[in-house]
């Protein structure tokens, strides 16, 4: 029996990394792109440094080797020691352990924040650009305003008005950063709707829900991913710049924010505190950085 | 005519952001939980009023949102406020009644507007020759090093880039001052952390800007005519990358003005970026609403002046 | 043909020029041994397909072409304005820089690409006159409206501060030729001059060369692919294929005695030049790429008359129909 899908595969002619990318799924067209992001070195020892430090900030109760508010007056201002290798706060606190506890906030934060930006800028670019006319006219119109906002001034203003905490502070950036998204999502339905394979489809008579799946999404999914690498370090220097005015994280969850401020007051005697802080957040970023590259390389050439 | 017309409705379009970024913050500020009379000025001043029993502190409350317009509809206050704004009156703000913002305002301005043209300066002294010196020494030691080093300016964030310098020129060296406002010293630190992202970005746009300006036919021309390499590469290929150049200053500077918030912070000066985050913590709405309505409308004419600036430097463009 | 009084030596004499390309794959021989001799007041016609190597080999001897993985053995000897003939291959960065623009002037192909678009066209005309000396600041202005009157621009001192982009194309190569002869060289090294432009345009711009030739004494090497321009407005011609000279001789002795097949087949293949009634050949086979280039005569791949003698030995330099300055580079001239 001659289904659309049958007859498109019969008419259409035939990209065979397409070919092999629907024979077997996603899967071997990914492998084939993976391979493109492993020869960036850089990407490679940015994702792997990613990894650890994923691990090591989701089992932070078990690998940190203190609690992060954990006092002990005694140890006050240590720098670098067997027991504290990155040396302990005026209180007494495990520097590596606050730490690795900021480095777990910071990835809630941001993930969270992205997946709030991205669900709600890519429901709402996605139906403004594949349905057009009106609706599309209306809602570019709220997207121009909220880039008419500056992005970091909405951000402190609606954490004045929600409050501090970890919760809001995602859903606050979340909120700020949406607009991006729904651009590019919409820009990128455009280009895969204009394509000449969906005018073929369609002419075949392929239903709507058939053509997202198969010539719409996959598109998209690339320049989706690298936006997404993009978006995470912006939300973790989001997260700090907040927590550096004071609007972040209430002490004691510790930021990397929190930590550069409370460091600098102690900067003169003791500039480990802000030091070891600005070093890992600085590094942890240019990891991002590197990943992001890498896999826009990976997604470029499509 | 086109002219004209084009800056018509470039500041319509700008106008009406404007009002709807002040519309948005003053809904924004009225959902926020708590009240005004709960604010620490607000309660210093009322404080005085207090031991006078309840009937005055009520009479205190209605005078105070009488003074501000607390009292009307939301629409109404972003009425009157745009209003006044429009002649560039804001009215009093809560933490200072007796000085009108306006005033505060111009000083404040002032302040972040040296540092971030001494940042914009800095982007274009050190910014262009790096890049042009990457492009012609192309994939070597001092290439990679001068790129390298536009990749952490790009990655770090400003505020960190502040306690790094804050760190090695004041703590380690102590030939800078940490904080404070009044003298050149104070401005050197602060513009240069703001400035070091955009030296960053300025540096890699040259440098790419030039090398594909390298191969095109006409530097083959200029060759032929016996210039000498200086002449060419500064003569033809850096004019030409110039001309780009403008459109990524706007962002630079955008990014500036609001990176300021946080430098400014960090190195305790009295800018409009601090002035914002106090109004924001202390709940101080007429402040706060006016100073993200200066940044964003600083913001949307720079953008203005830049796109004007493309068109009248490359003589290719004509403004639509 | 006029030739400048005194001149008894030649402008340029290339011996033995080979131009290779180091590459991934190996070295790409662009040129194999070219030998030249141009002739003061003589216009040369270097015709050959493209990857011929025709235009390799007169922008390699005037380091027009990048350096880096570049190798040029062979001697280039030039006698400019001073009359004193200097091996171009062996000069510096420097000389080499005084010899461009003002012994030697350039016309490239795609005049719209060749001048920058932000800058007006007289100062541009006017750089090359000021850094050579052959004009001051007072005078360089006057002297470039001047030159573009001469060019046969209309409205010179208004054109003076165009931009390229308001410009015809016809135009803006009479503003690179313009560029080209500012300085009064000897001689002017036209690459595809009327290749990007309209026929029409072409036979003007053509026209305007000569009479510029003859205007200013000049000696000229026109590179084309096209034949019949060639044979048209040029006293000798050189025939390259795949980096090899195939045959040189006057246009005359090509048109009516060609000594090598592939000029022969140039003809056929050629809807101008073929006889009426004849039937339009196109030349069989593909050019060779750089990397794998055929032993013995490149041609023999393609050729009709092709021998074994032909595959394993490169033909030399053999006289045509007992002429002299007529030469072909096969072994059995026609």
């Amino acid at each position: 029996m001659a289904t659309a899908a049958t007859m498109e595969k019969a008419i259409l002619p035939h990209n065979p990394e397409d070919a092999e990318a629907s024979e077997y799924g996603g899967m071997a067209k990914f492998k084939k792109d993976f391979r493109r992001f492993r020869r960036n070195k850089l990407a490679v020892a940015g994702l792997i440094y990613i990894i650890i430090l994923f691990t090591a900030a989701f089992l932070a109760d078990y690998v940190a080797p203190y609690h992060y508010s954990t006092p002990s007056p005694p140890h006050a201002l240590e720098t670098s020691t067997i027991h504290h290798w990155f040396g302990t706060d005026e209180l007494g606190r495990d520097m590596f352990s606050r730490i690795l506890y900021s480095a777990r906030n910071a990835i809630i934060v941001s993930f969270g924040a992205v997946l709030i930006g991205l669900a709600v800028g890519a429901l709402v670019g996605a139906i403004s650009g594949f349905y057009g006319g009106i609706l599309d006219i209306v809602t570019m119109r709220v997207v121009d305003i909220m880039f008419a906002f500056p992005q970091f001034l909405l951000l402190v203003i609606l954490v004045a008005v929600m409050g501090r905490g970890l919760g809001t502070m995602f859903v606050a950036i979340g909120i700020t950063s949406w607009a991006g998204y729904a651009r590019l999502v919409r820009g990128q339905i455009l280009s895969a709707k204009n394509n000449d394979y969906v005018e073929a489809a369609r002419c075949l008579g392929s239903g709507n829900g058939h053509i997202i799946r198969k010539y719409i999404l996959p598109n998209i999914v690339g320049p989706i991913i690298v936006a997404v690498s993009f978006g995470i370090p912006a939300g973790m220097m989001a997260e700090s710049a907040m927590s550096l005015i004071g609007m972040g994280l209430r002490p004691p969850m510790p930021s990397w924010g929190n930590l550069i401020s409370a460091g600098m007051m102690e900067m003169y005697g003791f500039p480990h505190l802000v030091l070891w802080p600005a070093a890992t957040f600085g590094v942890t970023l240019l990891a991002f950085t590197f990943v992001g590259d890498g896999l826009r390389e990976m997604y470029g050439k499509e | 005519m086109n002219f004209l017309k084009f800056l018509g409705k470039r500041f319509a379009s700008i106008v009406i952001a404007l009002v709807a970024v002040v519309t948005i913050t003053f809904y924004l500020m009225h959902a926020a939980p708590g009240n005004f009379m709960e604010m620490e000025q607000v309660r210093e001043a009322k404080a005085a009023v207090d031991s006078k029993g309840r009937a005055a502190q009520q009479q205190y409350e209605k005078e105070f949102k009488k003074r501000y317009a607390l009292d009307k509809p939301i629409y109404q206050q972003v009425g009157i406020f745009l209003k006044n704004a429009a002649v560039f009156k804001f009215g009093p703000s809560f933490g200072n009644p007796n000085v009108p913002i306006e005033t505060l305002i111009a000083s404040k301005f002032s302040i972040t507007l040296q540092i971030v043209t001494i940042g914009l300066l800095l982007a274009l002294v050190v910014g262009v020759p790096m890049g042009v010196i990457a492009a012609l020494k192309k994939n070597t030691v001092a290439d990679y090093s001068l790129m390298g080093l536009s990749l952490l300016g790009q990655v770090i964030p400003s505020f960190v880039i502040a306690v790094g310098l804050i760190v090695l020129f004041s703590v380690v060296w102590g030939v800078l001052p940490t904080s404070g406002w009044g003298m050149c010293k104070h401005l050197i630190l602060p513009a240069l952390a703001i400035g070091a992202a955009p030296i960053a970005t300025v540096a890699r746009f040259i440098r790419s800007s030039i090398l594909e300006t390298l191969e095109q036919d006409y530097i083959r021309t200029a060759y032929s005519k016996g210039l000498p390499e200086a002449t060419v590469v500064i003569g033809h290929a850096l004019r030409n990358s110039l001309i780009p150049l403008v459109t990524v200053m706007g962002p630079q500077f955008s990014f500036m003005l609001l990176g300021s918030v946080l430098v400014e912070q960090v190195f305790r000066i009295p800018g409009l970026g601090s002035m914002f985050v106090s109004a924001a913590q202390m709940r101080d709405y007429p402040m706060l609403v006016t100073s993200t309505l200066i940044f964003a409308a600083a913001i949307m004419i720079i953008n203005l002046i830049v796109d004007m600036l493309y068109a009248v430097l490359d003589p290719r463009i004509k403004l639509e | 043909m006029a030739r400048n009084s005194g001149d008894a030596g030649a402008v340029l004499e290339v011996e033995g020029l080979k131009v290779g390309f180091r590459g991934e794959t190996g070295l790409l021989k662009a040129v194999d041994g070219l030998d030249l001799r141009l002739e003061p007041g003589e216009v040369l016609g270097i015709v050959g397909e493209s990857g011929s190597g025709k235009s390799v080999s007169m922008l390699s001897i005037t380091d027009l072409i990048k350096k880096e993985n570049r190798d040029t053995t062979g001697t280039a000897s030039f006698m400019g304005r001073d009359l004193v003939a200097r091996d171009l291959l062996k000069m510096g960065k420097e000389d080499l820089g005084k010899i461009r623009g003002k012994d030697i002037g350039f016309v490239f192909q795609n005049p719209m690409s060749s001048l920058n678009p932000t800058m007006r066209i007289g100062p541009q005309i006017a750089e090359g006159m000021l850094h050579h000396g052959e004009a001051t600041r007072a005078d360089v202005k006057e002297k470039v409206i001047g030159l573009l009157d001469k060019v046969g621009i209309r409205e010179p001192a208004k054109r003076y501060s165009a931009y390229p982009h308001e410009l015809s194309g016809g135009m803006r190569q009479r503003v690179m030729i313009a560029m080209a002869l500012s300085c009064n060289p000897k001689l002017l090294i036209a690459d595809e001059p009327t290749t990007a432009l309209d026929v029409t345009v072409e036979k003007q711009i053509l026209e305007l060369m000569m009479q510029m030739k003859d205007e200013f004494g000049l000696s000229i090497i026109m590179i084309t692919h096209n034949l019949p321009v060639a044979l048209n407005y040029c006293d000798r011609i050189l025939v390259m294929y795949a980096g090899k000279v195939m045959e040189t001789g006057t246009a005359l002795d090509l048109v009516s005695h060609p000594g090598h097949p592939y000029t022969k087949a140039l003809f056929s293949s050629n809807l101008e030049l073929g006889k009426r009634g004849t039937r339009v050949e196109p030349i069989k086979g593909n050019i060779p790429p750089l990397t794998q280039l055929p032993s013995g005569c490149r041609f023999h791949p393609r050729c009709p008359m092709a021998t074994d003698k032909c595959r394993n030995e490169a033909p030399p330099a053999l006289p045509v129909a007992g002429v002299a300055d007529h030469l072909t580079h096969c072994h059995y001239p026609l």
